[in-house]
């Protein structure tokens, strides 16, 4: 009879946490170079070694970020609370303008066209990157006029019944139309907050944007509410682009084609949101996606 | 797998973990009794051993349960997403080794208690070499080790060399008993097939812990590069 080897026990792995160990096959956590593929083929918006300071110069929350945002896609940004998701997204509207000792520096484009270029009206250019914030805000206005103030302000309609049409068009776009088409008069505040972010919605798509920004949109709503707004968005990107930072990688999985990982100002990944969420290259990005102490 | 900020999280995987590797030692010692049990014609042993299956059963759906739970609760993503199908999918690997060992030992109660074959060695060894690459497998899984699970992927075509000794032996000793060798020669060959089929279900173990470990499903383009 042949001899069996002997039942040995085997080791035991566990009970020694390694924090700074990389995972087989991942970019180890000191190398902050952006892995993956960060253009696209004909992008909406492409940003180029973009740097945000704040504090003239002091703070920089936006380290060398380049990446692509492309036709029809929702790209989803994601990353630690401080990372500079929020800046990243308003340095592509310029609203970090408004901000007192802030700067941006590198190109970033809308259509090859740098919406940092001397020539660029903010106004306008606000119109075609238009942006959802996490608090719904609409404005202490009827929800008509929530919906119809900046079509007005850019001159997108000329009479009542172009401005009735806009306002249908866009709140039925936005989900919200059968919901509130009896009560157009009252004020937009008096709104569910789900509701109040469709409005908010609407209020961007009626001035025709290209792209849509969105910072957590769906944080202060129900699991419905956030349903309605995920489906919608969807739909929205049948004819928009849109950026969201989201802190739920569940919602960044089930809307997002591409996603952006962001850590202390660095793009660490970016690439498919498949392979992010499945099969991430970065230790960083594993670590975050999975809540691992980083 | 571990240092999950949520700290039971890591407990339920280490949970997780140890079941699989209770199960892999249970197949393991199912699997050797089975082949004990046809080198000493123990009929006694092999019917221990058809019975004791329900307890590699009772395993696999404990197993299952456990990952379809953590999967719904935690909603895990990356590496501990992996871990948790790979777990379900290596535990159903397992099951199968536990019904081969258990068709070894079926077998052995239909065998004339007088045989004599120098086939039996042959699939006794083939067992023993199945033990060898589950003992390493588990060792393999506790680590994530992708190394290992290779090299435990490579020791399949041992075993499948084997099957193909077993069957020309038992052809040649069919020749040489005539008729009444028949069904035993035929029972011989069907171990060998079983264990040659456990080298099947150890190979796609070894392919799961390479999936777990580095996200790749196809672990002949890592043994390339
Ligand atoms: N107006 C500001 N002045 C100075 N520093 C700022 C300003 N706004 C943001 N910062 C700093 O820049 C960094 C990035 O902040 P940002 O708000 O972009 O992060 P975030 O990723 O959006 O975080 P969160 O997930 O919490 O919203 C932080 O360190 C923050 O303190
Ligand atoms: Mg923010």
């Amino acid at each position: 009879m042949k001899e069996f080897t002997p039942e040995t026990e085997p080791e035991n792995s566990s009970g020694h946490p390694h924090t700074d160990k990389t995972d087989a096959g991942l970019v180890p956590k000191d190398d902050r170079r952006t892995v993956g593929e960060k253009t696209v083929e004909n992008p909406r918006m492409r940003c180029e070694h973009v740097n945000v300071y704040y504090n003239h110069g002091e703070k920089k929350a936006i380290n060398d970020v380049s990446l692509d945002i492309g036709r029809n896609e929702v790209i989803a940004m994601i990353g630690p609370s401080g990372c500079g998701k929020s800046t990243f997204l308003r340095a592509l509207n310029r609203m970090n303008d408004t901000i007192e000792g802030c700067r941006v520096e590198g190109r970033i484009s809308l259509d090859d066209k740098n919406i940092y270029d001397k020539d660029v009206d903010v106004v306008p250019l606000r119109a075609q990157v238009g942006m959802v914030f996490q608090k719904p805000n609409p404005f202490p206005k009827s929800i008509y006029d929530n919906v119809a103030y900046g079509a007005k302000i850019h001159g997108l309609v000329q009479n009542s019944s172009e401005t009735d049409e806009l306002v249908e068009m866009s709140l039925k776009r936005a989900g919200l139309w059968e919901e509130v088409k009896d009560r157009l008069d009252q004020p937009g505040t008096g709104l569910s907050g789900g509701q109040q972010q469709r409005l908010c919605i609407a209020r961007t798509i009626a001035v025709s944007p290209e792209v849509i920004l969105m910072d957590e949109p769906c944080s202060a709503l129900d699991p419905i509410a956030t349903a309605i707004i995920e489906d919608l968005i969807d739909e929205l990107k049948q004819e928009y682009s849109i950026a969201i930072v989201t802190h739920s990688m569940q919602q960044a999985s089930r809307i997002s084609q591409r996603t952006a990982y962001f850590h202390m100002g660095d793009l660490i990944e970016i690439g498919p949101t498949d392979q992010i969420f499945l099969n991430p290259l970065h230790q960083l990005t594993q670590d975050y996606i999975t809540g691992r102490f980083g | 797998m571990q240092n999950h900020i949520v700290k039971s999280f890591d407990e339920e995987i280490e949970h997780l973990k140890s079941e699989i590797i209770t199960m892999a030692k249970a197949c393991s010692s199912q699997l050797e009794k089975s082949v004990i049990a046809l080198h000493r014609m123990d009929k006694d042993l092999a019917a221990k051993v058809v019975k004791d299956d329900r307890k590699i059963n009772d395993f696999q759906r404990e197993i299952e349960d456990n990952a379809v739970r953590y999967l719904a609760k935690r909603q895990p993503m990356a590496i501990d997403l992996r871990y948790l199908l790979s777990a379900m999918k290596i535990s159903y690997e397992l099951e199968r080794v536990g019904d081969n060992a258990e068709n070894i030992a079926a077998a052995v109660r239909s065998m004339a208690e007088t045989i004599s074959s120098e086939a039996i060695d042959s699939i006794v060894d083939m067992a023993g070499i199945c033990k060898i690459m589950l003992h390493d497998l588990i060792d393999a899984f506790s680590e994530l080790d992708t190394d290992k699970s290779i090299a435990v992927w490579k020791r399949d075509t041992d075993i499948n060399a084997r099957f193909l000794q077993v069957k020309s032996l038992v052809v040649q000793e069919a020749q040489a008993n005539g008729g009444c060798f028949l069904h035993d020669g035929y029972q011989l060959i069907h171990m060998a097939r079983c264990c040659e089929r456990v080298g099947d279900h150890l190979k796609n173990i070894a392919e799961d812990i390479h999936y777990i470990a580095t996200g790749d499903p196809d672990i002949r383009q890592a043994m390339n590069s």
